[in-house]
């Protein structure tokens, strides 16, 4: 998945499932001050991200996404991990 | 002690979503029954269930508000909004005035089943999301009216079965009266997914009657064979009287009485005795007498048993001589469940707005499905079709599976 493809559909899903204005959606935009998205909108996030990219990130590695672009990065990354193997 | 009346009402229910719908499908006795073809799969005996559609919530509330109702709050929801507009109250003024909720709500076994099956798919319990936490919660209900319609008075949830929302209304009345609160949201809600009524099909309690849904619910019928399932939520706005009248409110009736009984019988078993303390300690309470009773909207859910006690306790009551002496000054006596199934733990709310709204439109609706009356019920006077009557005083019984009740008494205040 290339970055513009994250970023097209993470910018869908805030509009579409999280109500917001496409207009604030700019890779500066702090997520809990200018998006308003809470401790628990990031739980939500999790199933979200599950979803539509198959990744399962930890509430730790989600706390630390401040803005929208670091949540592409984060996306990004995660995506090109290697695959774990469970031990 | 101060009075209590009803200055708004809203209803969602299989009978309709609104006010004036469900006046006219009472008075036409329109049923709201249906078949859920899905039960089959698994292993329901009755496919029976009230047919309530789900309110689209996107236009009206944010994901976030949204999130955190389950199935029944949303119905909740949708009738508590009716209510305050009703009452003509609007955010503003419960932003700036005490307004209180009680709800009756004894499941949400949706949200507590879902989130049990999903975090076992995906073996991961964050994959549940953030809602699903307050939607198991039967009080999530009334937390979610508060937060919703800024309700920053008293909070309470009732909990006991099918007499839920009786109950709620009951303690609204009881927090009025002694002044703890001007103004309460009082309701009941009841979901109605797969899993809602499964152990109650597992005893046995609902009628089997696929074949023919509008006609399964009978209360009083000879050949009644269960109970049907149904729901939705049902929200009355309860006022002291001089608040009401100082803000100019509409008054629909005021809550005359309320009495209260635990039966003495084994659970799952109905007890006349029971019930007729729960009628009598409500006349008392509301100073009257039987004969001033002219309408009694009857708990009857179409069981076998329970339907056959309250005709006796009804009898004991309010025909304590001969049945056929004088009927026409009885009590007339019909089950609106005959319409709506059993609508659970909102049925104590529902029906005080069924019975509101018959009084203020002066008609008694019919207990229908009647083709050949139980021999319990001989000489009672049960309305089997739409009857005009102006009705000052009626009586409305809940009582609940555990075997406690509550009944109610409205007093016509347009008469």
């Amino acid at each position: 998945m290339t970055k513009q493809e994250i970023i097209e559909k993470t910018n869908a899903f805030l509009v579409d499932e999280y109500e917001k204005d496409p207009a604030l959606l700019k890779p500066e935009a702090r997520f809990r001050e200018d998006l308003d998205l809470n401790s628990l909108d990031y739980m939500d996030l999790m199933v979200t991200v599950k979803r539509e990219f198959d990744i399962m990130p930890a509430p730790a590695e989600m706390n630390l996404v401040v803005t929208l672009g670091d949540f592409y990065d984060f996306i990004e990354k995660k995506l090109n991990e290697p695959a774990k193997t469970n031990e | 002690m101060k009075r209590v009346v009803v200055t708004g009402m809203g209803i969602w229910s299989c009978i309709g979503q609104d006010l004036q719908t469900v006046t006219e499908s009472l008075r036409q006795g329109c049923s709201g029954i249906g078949i859920r073809h899905e039960r089959k799969t698994l292993g329901y005996h009755s496919l029976l269930s009230g047919i309530v559609p789900r309110p689209d919530l996107r236009s009206l509330l944010d994901r976030r508000l949204r999130n955190t109702l389950s199935e029944e709050a949303e119905y909740a929801y949708m009738a508590t909004r009716e209510a305050l507009n009703n009452a003509q109250i609007d955010a503003d003024y419960c932003l700036q005035n005490e307004i209180g909720v009680v709800f009756g709500n004894d499941t949400s076994n949706g949200a507590v089943v879902d989130s049990f099956v999903n975090a076992k798919e995906a073996g991961n319990t964050f994959m549940l999301g953030s809602g699903m936490a307050f939607q198991a919660l039967t009080s999530n209900v009334a937390m979610n009216m508060a937060n919703i319609f800024h309700l920053q008075g008293t909070n309470f949830t009732t909990s006991s079965a099918c007499s839920s929302g009786a109950q709620a209304i009951a303690l609204a009345a009881m927090l009025i009266q002694s002044g703890q609160q001007d103004m309460i949201v009082a309701g009941g809600a009841q979901e109605t997914n797969d899993k809602s009524m499964i152990a109650f099909d597992g005893v046995n309690t609902l009628s089997k009657r696929n074949d023919d849904p509008a006609h399964a619910s009978r209360p009083f019928d000879k050949h009644r064979d269960g109970l049907v399932p149904s729901g939705g939520a049902a929200a009355l706005v309860l006022e002291e009287y001089e608040h009401a009248m100082a803000r100019g409110a509409t008054i629909y009736a005021e809550i005359a009485g309320f009495g209260f009984s635990q039966n003495d019988t084994p659970l799952g078993q109905p007890s006349t005795t029971g019930e007729y303390k729960a009628m009598l300690n409500a006349l008392q309470n509301a100073n009257l007498q039987p004969q001033d009773i002219d309408y009694i909207n009857a708990h009857a859910t179409s069981t076998v048993s329970g339907d056959i006690a309250e005709a006796q306790a009804v009898a004991r009551l309010f025909y304590p001589e001969d049945r056929a002496s004088d009927i026409e000054n009885r009590p007339f006596i019909s089950s609106t469940k005959s319409l709506t199934g059993h609508e659970c733990w909102m049925a104590g709310a529902s029906e005080a707005v069924y019975t509101i709204l018959m009084m203020q439109n002066s008609f008694a609706a019919p207990s229908i499905n009647i083709d050949e009356l139980d021999d319990a019920a001989k000489g009672l006077n049960i309305v089997r079709q739409t009857r005009d009557a102006e009705i000052h005083f009626a009586l409305s019984n809940s009582f609940g599976f555990g075997g406690t009740n509550c009944t109610l008494i409205f007093k016509n205040t347009r008469i």
